[in-house]
């Protein structure tokens, strides 16, 4: 306990008094413009590019090259004209630990949007009868269902009358086109194809688009928010059935 | 010493006439000076006040609640009519025997009852009013370190307030204090009030993060001379921690609201599945902040726990680096295991790496309970009512952290999700942690606050019908939860009675208890002996520098800290009678320091 | 914080020297120790407040990352409504606004009051730039074809059955940030006349400081906004 522990962020008095000389200041503008000038131009070229010589540049390149730009623009902008070069180290920590935080935000819900059922294809191949998933000759149910191949028929005649219809897999379930069933999502709320916007009241099809038709009245989101099996935009009701206030549990 | 100091008088003090008219003159100007203050010590006082008014308000539809769960409604045929019996929401609010009315009103009651509860009572109750009042005080400050801005956060938490009251006015919201989508962009015909109500916590969101910049700046720039990172009582460092999530969580829940609203406005379709959206997305969002403001919740409930523990057990905190390190470490921690809400509707490889995540939790909260422990063994307990509070605490929060670990199980919480396991769960934390903690610190720092001691016999009274209530309440929901007794629901099954009762009379005995200590509190103000600058002979700043109530600029001259927050073993607390508190050890340890 | 404090606890001096300028005859608030003890508090105050911001528009990054995954069609086709001259022109614009601003700072920290005013007056005109490039050639023209959040969305031509999705995303993102440059021309308005009065000077320029660390904060994030929104494809 001494003295020298008062204020011990503040002790550094030549800090956040920093003049930041005018070059400093224009060179880092012509920095940022020419860093500006670079992200639009690479964007620009990369289109030339694929157009003139046909080549498939992936997609994560030109995310890629735009994002690396701006933070270089950023670390510009933080470090010197926000001064943080100069600055109390204090508010680096800030930045650093703000930083942090969004990371983790980022990263972790990607986490999980981009996991979904990654595990869950395994788990339901097949139905056991109050199995532990160890009774297929002591083999767990991930290995069994790779052995077995997933959606194919089990090797014994119990299981497999237990097994989910294939169509039903859930391999195959909302995320091939042209499987619109949406069986029950309990474990997941990725969009199904199929029940897209297009059953939407108000939703004109681009098809109706074409063939002229005034554009549908009722551009009010339905009330009925039931999921509903899909079916060809063209014979959908608008605004049909409007349940009010359906009690939940 | 910089200037500013020497003004004399008690805060609380009319700073007028002496011969002013009362009506005319004296009452509008003392309102006025309350209202335009920016004293932190009054907005703390202003926060208490309101947060205890909310705290009736939200714990009135808790009881709504129990009384109508007290039975399970039961349809019966008399001559040839059908009756609903034992269906007391619907009843009292006229609807009579239309049981999906009365059920819709029930679910309202309770989403009152947790946005009252989270959003208007505990998420500020110990930072903004004990906090607010205490943390100058503790490191010797004058003022928070941007007065304004308190005052801000005081009307920013009234706006919100009136938005809250406003839908609660206007009929309610039946979501759940979660908002989670679809209820709330799609049920409720009535638009406004989710919007009112969603409002509400978008605004109370500012108030919190002014509160929480505010208390930041204030440790890191405002420490007496002498008073380094280690000196600081732990009631600060836990303020501190809170304050972090504050600042670093709560913008995540604005801009989550603010979708909401969007969605709700303008159907934009981020969370909803139809147009390609994700209604888990908004649990994400969602969480993100709530379970960091979980912490924000209990951290401070923690931080009175030191001080309690302390000055109760007279000896210093056995490892005060630790507990202060454990602080911070449930603040980081708090950032990245939100996903322990969401075990049923995300992906299993992000529930299983939370759930993971969700044990290193157990870990510094586990350091806090045993380093307390620690410090009371050989100590010299006293029983006043904040200490038995503390004491019950130990308890209490125990239960509630061990429960967590059942729920941060995987495949357990699995069966247990949303069931009242996890209602339990949740208030053993929150109310058997920081409530009772925050009943506790009112009654440890009552004498600092009002200059007024109050009755030990009302108080002790209040705390026995309250830990009584507290755990007939909630000690069979953990019961009937395991037997798969869903949350939320107004209605049940004849197997569920006798814990729907039990907890029922529970609830009942809390508000006695609590009743009783608003009588206390009363009195004290009323006709309570006077205080002493230093009742409990405890040794931080605010209770040996400051008197009681301290005066309008806090000390007579700039504090410089001479001994650690909690060297009982070697400090005769100061202004106390000689002889009234003796060193637990004294001589020998005392002359080798 | 402002120059006058209700706790000021600065006795009246007996002579206060009025023919110096305002920005000398400031005194901290009375529970600081003095000026430079304020000045950091305030800064280390203002970039808590930044930590706030980066986060609320974390929220809306996240937004983007999520669907774009989940939708990259939709995005793609939307970002093709998007003119990349107006972004280029806006972010050259706050860029500019950007060095101002700090040229300013650098203009308080000198005593230079000319050029103070002068920086502070060019940095709201180019946050109007910006705005006017955003609504008049931008949103306006989105209105009218029907570009528009959620159950807004008219727009007759081909489009991906999500794109609403990425207008909601796009309405939302670059509206909040709207909202937040509009709020930054506020503060550089009250800068403005404040400099008028000659509030500040080399030792008192917190609100200078202070409301140029937010506007270069709403500047980065119109830098991720801008490739995120018009460049990637």
């Amino acid at each position: 306990m001494s003295h020298a522990a008062e204020f011990d962020e503040y002790g550094h008095k030549d800090h956040g008094h920093v003049i930041v000389s005018v070059f400093t200041l224009r060179f880092i503008l012509i920095a940022l413009l020419f860093c500006t000038l670079l992200t639009s131009g690479s964007a620009w070229a990369e289109t030339a590019i694929a157009a003139t010589f046909h080549v498939e540049i992936p997609q994560w390149i030109n995310a890629f090259v735009a994002l690396s730009i701006a933070v270089v623009k950023t670390a510009l902008v933080v470090g010197f004209f926000m001064q943080l070069k100069y600055d109390n180290p204090m508010n680096t920590i800030i930045f650093v630990f703000t930083l942090l935080t969004v990371a983790s935000f980022l990263g972790f819900t990607s986490l999980d949007l981009g996991n979904r059922d990654t595990i869950d294809r395994f788990k339901n191949v097949y139905a056991y009868p109050g199995g532990n998933g160890l009774d297929g000759g002591g083999t767990g149910i991930v290995f069994q269902s790779q052995i077995n191949g997933v959606g194919k028929p089990a090797p014994h005649g119990e299981v497999e009358e237990k097994k989910v219809d294939e169509s039903q897999d859930i391999t195959h379930m909302g995320y091939l086109p042209e499987e619109p069933e949406l069986g029950s999502s309990r474990n997941r709320s990725r969009p199904v194809m199929g029940i897209t916007i297009s059953t939407l009241p108000g939703y004109r099809s681009p098809a109706a688009a074409d063939e002229g038709h005034a554009p549908a009245e009722n551009l009010a989101p339905s009330k009925d928010h039931r999921p509903e099996p899909a079916r060809p935009s063209d014979d959908h009701k608008p605004g049909a059935a409007e349940t009010k206030g359906e009690p939940k549990h | 010493m910089s200037a500013g100091y020497g003004h004399h008088g008690s805060y609380l003090e009319y700073k007028g006439g002496h011969n002013d008219p009362f009506w005319t003159v004296k009452l509008p100007r003392t309102i006025w000076d309350w209202a335009s203050t920016i004293d932190h010590k009054k907005i703390g006082v202003m926060y208490l006040c309101a947060i205890l008014f909310m705290f009736f308000l939200g714990g009135m539809m808790a009881i709504f609640v129990r009384t109508e769960l007290f039975n399970p409604n039961t349809v019966t045929t008399i001559a040839g009519k059908t009756v609903v019996a034992h269906n007391w929401i619907g009843q009292h609010m006229g609807v009579g025997e239309n049981i999906a009315k009365s059920n819709e009103y029930y679910n309202r009651t309770m989403t009152l009852h947790g946005v009252i509860m989270v959003f208007l009572v505990i998420v500020p109750s110990v930072p903004a009013s004990l906090g607010n009042f205490l943390l100058p005080l503790m490191i010797g400050a004058k003022d928070v370190a941007f007065p304004r801005l308190n005052l801000l956060s005081w009307y920013v938490y009234l706006v919100g307030s009136i938005f809250a009251v406003m839908s609660l006015v206007s009929g309610g919201v039946d979501t759940g204090w979660t908002f989670y989508t679809p209820y709330s962009t799609m049920t409720d015909d009535g638009y406004l009030r989710v919007v009112w109500m969603v409002t509400a916590a978008f605004i109370l969101g500012f108030s919190s993060i002014f509160t929480g910049l505010n208390f930041v700046v204030t440790v890191h720039k405002l420490r007496a001379p002498g008073m380094g990172w280690f000196d600081m009582p732990l009631f600060v460092w836990g303020i501190y921690g809170a304050a972090i999530i504050q600042v670093l969580a709560t913008p995540v829940i604005g801009i989550t609201l603010l979708l909401m609203i969007f969605e709700r406005t303008f159907h934009i379709g981020i969370f909803d599945p139809r147009m390609g959206g994700d209604p888990v997305l908004f649990q994400h969002f969602f969480w993100f902040y709530s379970h960091p403001v979980v912490y924000v919740m209990i951290l401070p409930g923690l931080a009175i726990m030191n001080e309690m523990i302390a000055t109760g057990a007279r000896k210093p905190i056995f490892g005060y680096r630790a507990v202060a390190f454990s602080t911070l470490a449930i603040a980081g921690i708090s950032f990245i295991v939100w996903g322990h809400h969401l075990f049923t509707s995300e992906g299993e490889v992000a529930a299983v790496v939370f759930s993971a995540i969700t044990f290193l939790v157990a870990i510094p909260s586990a350091v806090k309970i045993f380093n307390w422990i620690a410090t009371l063994y050989k100590g010299s307990i006293c029983l006043n009512t904040w200490n038995l509070y503390a004491l019950a605490f130990l308890f209490l929060f125990s239960i509630g952290g061990l429960t967590g670990l059942f729920l941060g199980s995987l495949a357990v919480d699995m069966h247990l999700h949303d069931t009242y396991f996890v209602v339990a769960h949740f208030h053993y934390v929150m109310m058997g942690g920081t409530i009772i903690a925050f009943i506790g610190g009112i009654h440890f720092w009552w004498p600092k606050m009002f200059g007024k001691m109050y009755s030990e016999i009302g108080g002790t009274i209040g705390f026995v019908l309250v830990f009584i209530g507290f755990n007939l309440t909630f000690f069979p929901q953990f019961v009937m939860g395991s037997q798969g007794m869903p949350r939320r629901y107004a209605n049940y099954v004849e197997e569920y009675h006798l814990y729907h009762m039990l907890s029922t009379m529970g609830a009942y005995t809390l508000l006695a208890g609590f009743l009783t200590h608003l009588v206390t509190f009363l009195h004290s103000l009323a006709a309570g002996k006077k205080a002493p600058p230093n009742p409990w002979g405890s040794l931080t700043l605010e209770w040996t520098n400051a008197s009681s109530p301290p005066i309008e600029h806090n000390f007579d001259h700039e504090p410089v800290v001479v001994h650690g927050p909690y060297d009982y073993d070697n400090v005769i607390p100061p202004q106390t009678k000689p002889g009234e508190f003796v060193l637990p050890r004294p001589a020998a340890v005392a002359i080798q320091h | 914080m402002s120059s006058s404090h209700a706790h000021s606890a600065h006795p009246p001096s007996a002579v206060e020297d009025l023919s110096k300028p305002l920005h000398e005859r400031y005194h901290a608030a009375s529970h600081f120790k003095d000026r430079e003890h304020e000045f950091d508090s305030v800064k280390m105050g203002v970039w808590l407040f930044l930590a706030t911001e980066i986060l609320l528009f974390s929220g809306m990054f996240c937004a983007y990352f999520i669907f774009r995954l989940m939708h990259p069609e939709a995005f793609i086709g939307g970002g093709h409504h998007l003119e990349v001259k107006w972004g280029l022109i806006n972010t050259i614009v706050l860029l500019m606004s950007s060095y101002w601003v700090a040229a300013a700072v650098r203009h308080a920290q000198t005593g230079n009051q000319k050029w103070l005013q002068i920086n502070i007056i060019l940095t709201f005109f180019a946050g109007a730039a910006f705005l006017f490039i955003k609504f008049f050639f931008e949103y306006w023209h989105k209105i009218q074809v029907g570009l528009l959040p959620g159950k807004f969305y008219h727009y007759t031509g081909h489009a991906d059955p999500y794109e609403p999705m990425w207008w909601g995303v796009y309405w939302g993102a670059t509206g909040i940030h709207a909202s937040h440059v509009i709020v930054g021309m506020g503060l550089f308005a009250w800068l403005y006349f404040r400099s008028r009065k000659g509030h500040f000077g080399p030792g008192h320029y917190n609100a200078v400081e202070g409301v140029g660390l937010y506007w270069h904060i709403v500047d980065i994030v119109w830098i991720f906004l801008f490739p995120l929104l018009y460049l990637i494809h």
